[in-house]
């Protein structure tokens, strides 16, 4: 593996935090405004204890959310991709339903549904189905006339060719949908635990940020980044390991 | 084998629109089992879609077609189909490509034509890819990885529609005999599209041309050669009489006039 692309960006960030570190210490500013990236790391040790527990809560509602998400949204997609009625039944409502910023409704539904799990899912719902939903329906959508042709030639019935024509057709675009769906599904969680929770990183960079500890608010911060970057190599993983030939089809993947 | 039976085939596309377009004319053609038949005309003349036709891929306006005395339907067991590019499929390997339709029966029948496949992909050369994917194959291996997904079944019929016509000259030759001694080797119906002349002449036993607005069938011409040919045939006087017929038929007279002159 050539390391130039792993060591270019170590370079440049490690500049960057040491410009960061001496820009706080050379103009001593205060740690409740902008706290160094040496003050955010001793935070992080002082709470490390605690990290684990919110981290999982954050993740639990993430992979959930974003389980629901995909449970619903790729069928919906194929649903609204084949069928002219239920593509115009359905579809403006579902661009509406997108189009209300999440955190106007979440208080909402905190109402309606209480502080449990269940407002939270639904919140991480709300942001990251519709990507998905879109990116299946515009794979379903994109597949060549010629390989329906192909299908249509050899006898195979709809379901058929859906399975073995559209739906490995639409494959890297359900991907490119997943990826922007699991980071989606980060901010919503986070979103989630703003508005109701007790536990999360979310609610951890509340309580900090209430008591002015921005140090550990910004610990929470990376924490959440390096949280989104892994679910995002883990889906990239996933197609590369199980549907190879779908990486190559579209560049970017 | 199977004879086709075109009667007056007439296609409108778009017949309930403001536009209405005739693309095939009452046509009628008798095609019998084991010929090599080609359809032959300028671009748009409809070849393409009297061979969906037969395909089952478009409904006839009006007419009907009828296969081995049943009506053809898609999927129909006893057509193969052949695409202009090779459309596989991107996602398979050569060899799961050949038994796609094998794959839409059941997946068992997969199992059940897996030899025939490889003994297909062995006459077609292409063995040793066998597990490659198609886009890792040049023009002329996925041209006749597409053939042999069109034979795997073992239609009584092998529809194909311009196969070659993406072809570099010299590939496009090899492939030309090779067809033929597929033809020669299965005793099948071919009913193969194409707009060169002398690809017609050396391939079919008969050549059906067509013209267009509307599309007909403007002549039928029978190529009596002897299989298996070689490609000095078409340098006899009956390759160029056959030539200029059809030249005829499809530029008219005035124009075969200034053809031959330069
Ligand atoms: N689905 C369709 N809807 C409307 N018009 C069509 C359709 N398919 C074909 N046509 C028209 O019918 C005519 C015949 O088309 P066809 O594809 O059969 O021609 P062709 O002889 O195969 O031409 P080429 O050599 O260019 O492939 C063309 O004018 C085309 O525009
Ligand atoms: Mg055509």
């Amino acid at each position: 593996m050539p390391m130039r692309p792993v060591i270019l960006p170590i370079i440049s960030l490690a500049v960057l935090l040491l410009a960061w570190e001496l820009y706080v210490w050379i103009f001593a500013v205060p740690s409740y405004l902008l706290p160094a990236p040496s003050a955010i790391w001793a935070s992080g040790t002082q709470i490390i204890g605690a990290v684990p527990i919110h981290t999982w809560a954050t993740l639990f509602t993430v992979l959930a959310g974003f389980a629901v998400s995909v449970a619903v949204a790729i069928p919906l997609g194929v649903i609204i991709s084949v069928n002219r009625l239920a593509s115009e039944a359905i579809y403006p409502l579902l661009v509406f339903a997108n189009a209300i910023p999440v955190i106007a409704v979440a208080p909402i539904i905190v109402v309606m549904l209480g502080t449990g799990i269940e407002a939270r899912l639904v919140i991480n719902f709300l942001v990251c189905f519709f990507p998905i939903m879109v990116a299946t329906a515009a794979g379903i959508l994109d597949t060549p006339k010629d390989y329906l042709d192909l299908g249509k030639s050899t006898g195979a019935g709809f379901m058929t060719g859906l399975l073995t024509i559209r739906m490995p057709h639409a494959t890297p675009f359900i991907f490119s949908g997943l990826k922007i769906g699991i980071t989606l599904s980060v901010i919503g969680a986070v979103v989630g635990e703003f508005i109701t929770s007790n536990r999360g990183l979310g609610y951890l960079i509340v309580s900090s940020t209430t008591n002015f500890d921005l140090a550990q608010a910004m610990f929470s911060v990376v924490v959440l980044a390096f949280m989104s970057v892994i679910l995002f190599q883990i889906v990239q993983f996933a197609q590369k390991l199980w549907f190879p030939w779908s990486i190559k089809a579209n560049g970017m993947g | 084998m199977k004879d086709v039976l075109i009667d007056r085939v007439t296609k409108i596309f778009g017949a309930d629109s403001s536009a209405p377009f005739t693309a095939l004319h009452d046509i009628s053609l008798d095609i019998k089992g084991g010929e090599f038949l080609s359809l032959l005309g300028p671009s748009g003349c409809g070849k393409s879609t009297l061979l969906r036709c037969i395909a089952g891929l478009e409904t006839p306006t009006t007419g009907n077609v009828l296969v081995g005395g049943g009506g053809a339907r898609p999927g129909f067991d006893n057509i193969g189909f052949v695409f202009q590019g090779s459309n596989l499929l991107p996602w398979l390997s050569v060899l799961d490509n050949v038994l796609y339709p094998a794959r839409v029966k059941s997946r068992s029948t997969v199992e059940q034509y897996r030899d025939r496949a490889h003994e297909l992909l062995e006459q077609v050369g292409l063995s040793h890819v066998a597990n490659q994917r198609p886009e890792s194959l040049s023009g002329g291996m996925q041209q006749r990885a597409g053939i042999a997904r069109g034979l795997v079944m073992d239609p009584d019929i092998l529809l194909m529609d311009e196969p070659f016509s993406a072809l570099d000259a010299m590939t496009r030759e090899e492939l030309q005999f090779e067809l033929v001694r597929l033809h020669q080797e299965t005793g099948k119906t071919f009913i193969f599209v194409t707009h060169a002349i002398s690809e017609a002449i050396f391939l079919s036993s008969r050549i059906a041309v067509m013209e267009a607005f509307p599309g007909r069938i403007s002549q039928l011409i029978d190529v009596e050669f002897e299989y298996p040919r070689t490609l000095d045939l078409l340098n006899s006087k009956q390759a160029i009489d056959i030539d200029a017929a059809i030249r005829a038929s499809i530029y008219g007279e005035a124009k075969t006039q200034a053809q031959t002159d330069r």
